[in-house]
């Protein structure tokens, strides 16, 4: 190049008192001659300079939304309980315990060559617990962070609510398809909602007393017990009757009230909401 | 950091290095802004327009040619940058990682190449005798290197006008330069 | 001073096994120093103060809010303290960044873009600015301590508890946390087995041995207790609580009967602190 663009020539130009033809002469001049670049710098704040960086730092650390959160924006869910669900362990456990359970529950419903008395009373025994297994797995026994989330002022209530219902989205989904897809469940195939929704409240008073994994085991084997004994009275079908169902419904309200109770009363606790 | 030449930067930025990005930052920063102030009064749009052209060097470093420029190519994206701010004032679109590599060194034409070596005495003067409105489409499409559309929305005009002023800058331009060879 | 922090009578078992035998206390602002062996009760101590753990008797107020009587205590106190506890898994697939967000919701900063500040300013504070970006996987081990201790200093907490943050720091980095945690404003409770980190940073210390403690006092009164009680001399003194072999030949001794050719030398933390474990059964220093 026959020339450089110094400090004056630069303080013309950015105050526009360039000639036209000088000043797009430097602007082509300035493809492939970094001194000249550098001699800009000093007609720039480095204050200015500062504030491009610290600007384009934050933007490119701050999180970058994968499409489960896009979507979970546009469906209307806020962008603080976006993060919180987003917190990418504490959403893939209760997942992965959900739809690992739902898919054996398939499995031994649809291939164990079961009769098909046998094949409702372990339908009905296996897939409300979805659900139940689902918030106990989001519930904090769970979290890697317990200790540090323990201590914030975030109510740990709706935290597990928050994962069991990003968990759920996704196992109730699998779990009614096993109702619809293993052969003759089609009469079972709702029957299941109501007593998973009373078992699944029934596990969230109990969380606020015992750890996860107790209510878990508690929840679970008395279930399992009780379709076991409807089994030896072979009454597994009243389940599906109506009144039983209702009384389900009616049940699970019970247990929302005694929820809220609960987590308005709660003094410290294992099980801390 | 601060001897490594600029598209070994641009290799360590696509390693997901934030020192290297800073060091582009630092490096480009002045020159780029300076320029986008003679784009735009407003020299806030200017700052955002080189936070986005530095946030889409973050996003897709890759989509640099080995070869050429890099000051060229970080050009090439900030005015485009300003150019979609100042067609959505409120939205920013990001330029798309395909155009960041159409980028690289602009293939010119003869006639162009003899706009750009201004230097050249006899082009200045012809340059001198060009009006402002047509002398800035020069600037836009010539020098910026950008297309009509893009043209058009940096300088808040129709693409049709953009063409036309064009045209007649490079016949006048033209004239110009026949006139004063004979003189 | 009005205490930030206060316990009474406060003790904690797990089953049968007491963690801390019933303690009563007060912590104001500046920087506090809980030292001790492994084993002691100090995490037990700093875990019972963050919330975190129920005291099984006792009292413990922070910020004017007794946090055994009420949740809404609770959550009232746990929006003045941060919390680093000693190990900090961190959730897989994060970056640097991801984490204090999270962490940032956790705390009710609700706004998305004031949030965004405060992660990026807690970054700067811990050295990690430029890591913002990055996989937490990725970091090295002192790079997670920090950010660890990072999550604890987000929205500035008027009780800042850290357990053990000096540990898989380099000396360098222990230096720049040292500077931090001395220009906070706040109360600042740290445990730690480095005796260094106390004598260069704690405007009061307390020992804590078999669940209670065992001195409370400044640095200079805890050094006290050990003035004539060290000696450098060609031979170890009888009786003495640690010996060892100095770079000059000469031999240090901690406690004991000193031989007449030995010299009394100026004691340090440790080993006011090592006397002061030999005789665990009687209680030292100034009780506040």
């Amino acid at each position: 190049m026959s020339w450089h663009v110094d400090a004056p020539v630069w303080d013309a130009y950015a105050a526009g008192r360039l000639d036209p033809a000088a000043e797009l002469s430097l602007e082509s001049h300035l493809t492939g001659c970094p001194d000249c670049r550098a001699a800009a710098r000093s007609q720039v704040a480095p204050a200015a300079v500062d504030e491009v960086w610290s600007r384009v730092r934050l933007t490119i650390s701050a999180p970058a939304h994968p499409l489960s959160q896009r979507a979970m924006r546009r469906l209307g869910v806020p962008a603080d309980d976006v993060v919180v669900v987003s917190a990418a362990d504490s959403f893939m456990v209760p997942w992965a315990v959900a739809v690992g359970f739902a898919l054996v529950s398939a499995c031994v419903v649809g291939l164990a060559g079961l009769g098909p008395a046998n094949r409702d009373v372990v339908f009905l025994a296996l897939v409300p617990l979805v659900p139940v297994l689902a918030v106990v797995a989001s519930y904090d026994a769970l979290d890697p962070l317990r200790e540090v989330v323990a201590a914030t002022p975030y109510s740990k209530l709706r935290l597990a609510l928050l994962r069991a219902t990003a968990a759920l989205a996704v196992a109730l989904p699998a779990t009614m398809a096993i109702g619809f897809v293993v052969p003759d469940m089609e009469d079972l195939a709702l029957a299941w909602l109501a007593p998973s929704l009373g078992l699944t409240l029934a596990a969230l008073v109990l969380l606020t007393w015992f750890e996860a994994w107790v209510t878990g085991g508690l929840v679970t084997s008395a279930w399992v017990t009780v379709v076991a004994l409807l089994r030896i009275g072979d009454q597994v079908d009243s389940l599906a009757t109506p009144v039983v169902q209702v009384a389900f419904l009616v049940a699970a309200g019970g247990l929302s009230l005694a929820l809220v109770l609960r987590t308005s009363t709660l003094r410290i606790q294992g099980g801390e909401l | 950091m601060q001897q490594l030449s600029d598209s070994e930067l641009l290799g360590l930025v696509a390693q997901r290095d934030e020192v290297a990005l800073r060091e582009l930052v630092e490096r480009h920063s002045a020159w780029l802004l300076l320029r986008l102030r003679r784009r735009t009064p407003d020299s806030d749009l200017a700052a955002e327009a080189l936070h986005d052209a530095f946030v889409a060097v973050w996003r897709s470093p890759r989509s640099f040619r080995g070869d050429g420029d890099v000051g060229a190519w970080l050009w090439g994206i900030a005015i485009r940058q300003l150019a979609s701010r100042l067609r959505k004032r409120a939205q920013p679109v990001p330029v798309e990682s395909r155009m960041l590599s159409a980028l690289s060194p602009a293939v010119r034409s003869a006639e162009d190449e003899l706009l750009v070596a201004v230097e050249h005495g006899s082009v200045g003067d012809a340059l001198r005798c060009l009006s402002p409105e047509l002398r800035q489409v020069l600037q836009a499409t010539v020098i910026d290197g950008l297309s009509t559309r893009e043209a058009a929305h940096l300088l808040g005009i129709p693409q049709g006008t953009v063409k036309s002023r064009a045209r007649i800058a490079k016949s006048k331009l033209r004239e110009q330069l026949i006139s004063l060879e004979a003189w | 001073m009005t205490a930030i922090a206060s316990f009474e009578g406060v003790s904690k078992k797990y089953g049968r096994a007491p963690a801390l035998r019933p303690t009563t206390l007060d912590l104001q602002r500046g920087v506090v120093g809980l030292l001790g062996p492994n084993g002691a009760g100090k995490t037990t101590m700093l875990r019972l103060l963050s919330t975190a753990l129920p005291p099984s008797t006792g009292r413990i107020v922070v910020a004017g809010f007794d946090v055994t009587a009420s949740h809404a205590n609770r959550v009232e106190a746990r929006r003045r303290i941060g919390y680093c506890p000693q190990e900090v898994t961190f959730p897989r697939g994060m970056t640097a960044f991801d984490f204090l967000d999270y962490l940032g919701v956790l705390k009710e900063w609700k706004d998305s873009s004031r949030r965004h500040d405060e992660v990026q300013r807690v970054l700067d504070l811990v050295h990690l600015a430029d890591r913002g970006a990055m996989k937490v996987s990725k970091l090295s081990g002192g790079q997670r301590r920090r950010l660890a201790i990072a999550q604890a200093l987000i929205g500035s907490p008027d009780l800042l508890i850290l357990d053990e943050p000096t540990t898989g720091l380099d000396p360098e980095q222990r230096a720049s946390l040292r500077g931090l945690l001395s220009g906070l404003p706040g109360t600042v409770l740290i445990s730690t087995h480095q005796t260094e980190d106390v004598s260069a940073l704690c405007d009061r210390v307390l020992v804590i041995d078999a669940g209670a403690i065992r001195f409370d006092g400044t640095v200079p009164e805890l050094l006290a207790t050990a003035a004539g009680r060290v000696h450098l001399g060609p031979t170890p003194t009888s009786g003495a609580v640690q010996t060892w072999k100095t770079g000059t030949g000469l031999v240090r001794s901690v406690g004991g009967q000193p031989a007449p050719d030995s010299s009394v030398v100026d004691p340090s933390v440790e080993d006011a602190y090592l006397l002061l474990r030999s005789e665990r059964h009687t209680p030292q220093g100034v009780n506040r």
